[in-house]
């Protein structure tokens, strides 16, 4: 599930649950938000695959393409061991 | 024989076997230093080999090094595949999108071609209500009535082309979803234990360092411990004299002398220790 809010030009979309190509649909449509700064929570999510990754990716180059910036926050588990052997932690800013 | 003359040749059999003690010993004491000396030579080897096995496992360009930037390279693959496969599922959502609004144009040209052809219908049915008069405008009405024909023929031309790239773009969906979802939990679980073999073999490489300094101490503690050769051959030798010793002094007393400064080269003693680690030898 992906649910975005914006509030003071910020963005934050919200995944839980599994983030995997299934994703890729809603994600699409949350990058219909005004892309300035971006805050990516995957606190509620439990399992991600290189979709997942893919999508992260394709945030970040959105994004930096339009001069904005991407903090992913709350990672933990099996989000934590994946993004961090795919050394995400050199590309993204990552927050607890 | 008197009993002078036994004492005599009992003294004499003790210097002959303490002659064959100091070779004994002496054989024996040079075999150990020297299996000591090859031991150490050999452990010295073992540890060289021993310290090349793990560093070309676990050194800077060892093995674990190679499949670690091995799985790295493999991982960075797979999420540039599976960037490149949501790329596309990206912009196949965003064709069909558009070929949902041109389906519903097309729908749009049909309804447009079936009223065109009621309009060309009454139109003809009022031409031949006027008579003669209405002819032209049977013909303006004829053509529209073709119009209309070859724009439902296009319309149904359109929708069956967007039926086909429907198939086309759900098969492409299908192909670039399978690209982009590679479970990525083996490679995780086979970095963690690359990591914990590693840890391993630290342990393992500290523990058997450790071992093998020990043995090098004891080794060299060995080697040292039998440096007392020397001393006991000089005390072995200086036994040799005491004894040859006793025995003049045996010959001058039995001959009514005295004994003299012989009694001062018996109780002279060349070795002071009482242990291989401490005291003095003397050297003569």
């Amino acid at each position: 599930m992906i649910e975005v809010k914006t509030h003071d030009g910020t963005s934050t979309i919200k995944i839980a649950g599994r983030f995997d190509f299934r994703s890729v649909r809603q994600f699409q449509d949350a990058l219909r938000h005004p892309i300035g700064a971006w805050i990516v929570d995957l606190g509620e999510v439990e399992f991600v695959d290189s979709a997942g990754l893919g999508l992260l990716l394709l945030l970040r180059e959105r994004v930096s393409a339009a001069g904005g910036s991407v903090v992913v926050r709350r990672l933990r588990g099996q989000a934590r061991e994946v993004l961090m052997m795919a050394k995400f932690d050199r590309l993204f800013t990552l927050e607890d | 024989m008197t009993e002078i003359a036994k004492i005599e040749a009992s003294l004499d059999k003790v210097g002959s076997d303490l002659v064959r003690a100091r070779g004994l010993v002496g054989d024996a004491i040079r075999q150990l230093f020297k299996t000591f000396d090859s031991l150490r030579t050999h452990l010295a080897e073992e540890r060289l080999r021993y310290e090349q096995a793990i560093s070309a496992i676990s050194g800077d360009s060892g093995l674990v090094a190679v499949i670690r930037e091995v799985l790295g390279r493999f991982v960075g693959d797979i999420v540039r595949l599976s960037q490149s496969s949501v790329r596309i599922l990206v912009e196949v959502d965003a064709l069909r999108e558009r070929a949902e609004q041109v389906a519903s144009r097309g729908l749009r040209i049909e309804k447009i071609a079936q009223t065109t052809r009621v309009l060309s219908l009454n139109a003809r049915i009022e031409a031949q209500r006027v008579g003669t008069s209405g002819a032209a405008f049977r013909v303006v009405a004829e053509e529209i009535k073709a119009l209309a024909g070859e724009s439902g023929q296009l319309s149904e031309a359109i929708r069956h082309a967007i039926s086909q790239q429907a198939v086309s773009l759900e098969v492409t969906h299908r192909a670039a979803s399978e690209l982009a979802a590679t479970d990525l939990d083996l490679a995780v679980e086979s970095h963690k234990r690359l990591d914990a073999t590693i840890a391993r073999l630290a342990t393992v490489s500290q523990t058997s360092s450790q071992a093998l300094d020990r043995i090098q101490r004891d080794i060299d503690v060995a080697i040292q411990a039998l440096q007392f050769e020397d001393m006991l051959d000089q005390l072995l030798a200086a036994i040799g004299r005491k004894v040859l010793a006793i025995r003049k002094v045996i010959g001058a007393v039995s001959a009514g002398g005295s004994a003299g400064d012989l009694q001062a080269e018996i109780d002279h003693d060349v070795v002071t220790q009482h242990d291989v680690t401490s005291g003095t030898v003397e050297l003569f």
